[in-house]
């Protein structure tokens, strides 16, 4: 049956959905134990400071960066903000993120991105909320950062955290991605960079090196994070992304 | 909307469209006719907003498709 957000049931799915997986993810995440590997003292940085920064990691992660920053952002009184599409998916993401507080803008990322850049810089200059930007998304390609991330910081004049997450044990999910769901009582490794500062007056040639300096930070943030759960490094595309779930280490 | 308004407004989108300000007609787009893209159209918002000490809502910026709809809207301020 597909879920229609314009249609009274269809609203009472979703919502039921969300739920459903608001608690799926709170009862496994609590089963799973986080250890920051690298960068703590830049989330303390973070939580220290009044103004809201720009939370970026890859697509494959955000099951584990959800809780994450719930946890050690939202859970500590900070505004996180999250970008959720106009479609089916982001009405359930935002059935499943609004009622733990997080703030959901919407918009469509992929008509052109104009809705999705100008939201976020919103939410994040008027109301100072920390937003998730996720540098492969929506739609990848995946593990390749994309530039609208640093126009955003360059004009808002937000740092850029990023993000790395890792975990021993996951299943991985049939998505463009793979995604990266932990298993029950699974081991995640979290490593952070330090705070990246965009000058706010790029030409076209600083953009392209400060988009290929974002990435390598990101990657090698990954790897830290991958080297301690013990699993390979997967920042090659990931292959087979149409097929279905399997069952990785 | 202030006779100074409407020229720094059609000033900022000449200097990011890189379209001399003669040029421009009301029933241009910005993305087709202009080259706006996103990150472009990202930094319109933020210059007229600051240019002119105004606020864009999510949906006046959803609706701004040409160049006329950049002048309507600078109108109702």
């Amino acid at each position: 049956m597909r879920l229609r957000p314009d249609t009274r049931a269809g609203r009472l799915a979703l919502g039921v959905a969300g739920w459903v997986l608001r608690r799926a993810i709170g009862l496994l995440s609590r089963t799973w134990s986080t250890r920051i590997v690298d960068g703590a003292v830049h989330l303390e940085a973070v939580l220290a400071r009044p103004e809201p920064v720009i939370l970026t990691f890859w697509h494959n992660r955000a099951v584990m960066a959800t809780p994450f920053l719930k946890a050690r952002l939202h859970d500590a009184g900070s505004t996180v903000a999250v970008l959720a599409s106009a479609s089916r998916d982001g009405e359930l993401a935002t059935r499943t993120l609004r009622p733990w507080g997080v703030h959901v803008v919407r918009g469509s990322a992929t008509r052109g991105g104009r809705e999705a850049l100008w939201g976020t810089y919103r939410a994040l200059r008027k109301l100072g909320a920390s937003p998730v930007v996720i540098p492969d998304g929506p739609q990848g390609p995946p593990y390749v950062y994309k530039a609208g991330v640093l126009h955003l910081a360059r004009l808002s004049r937000a740092p850029i955290l990023p993000l790395a997450f890792a975990c021993d044990r996951y299943w991985s999910i049939g998505s463009w991605d793979r995604l990266m769901v932990p298993r029950p009582f699974a081991r995640v490794f979290v490593a952070l960079a330090p705070l990246q500062r965009i000058p706010r007056e790029l030409d076209d040639d600083d953009v392209e090196a400060a988009r290929v300096r974002q990435e390598t930070l990101l990657n090698e943030a990954s790897r830290t994070a991958e080297t301690a759960a013990g699993i390979p490094a997967s920042l090659a595309p990931p292959p087979g992304a149409d097929e279905g779930p399997d069952l990785a280490p | 909307m202030t006779d100074d308004n409407r020229v720094k407004a059609l000033h900022i989108l000449a200097e990011i469209s890189g379209v001399d300000r003669d040029e421009l007609e009301p029933g241009m787009s910005l993305a087709g006719d202009l080259g706006i893209d996103s990150p472009r159209a990202l930094q319109l918002l933020v210059d007229l907003e600051e240019g002119l000490d105004i606020e864009i809502s999510d949906e006046d910026a959803a609706r701004m498709d040409t160049v006329g709809d950049v002048l309507r809207f600078l109108e109702t301020r």
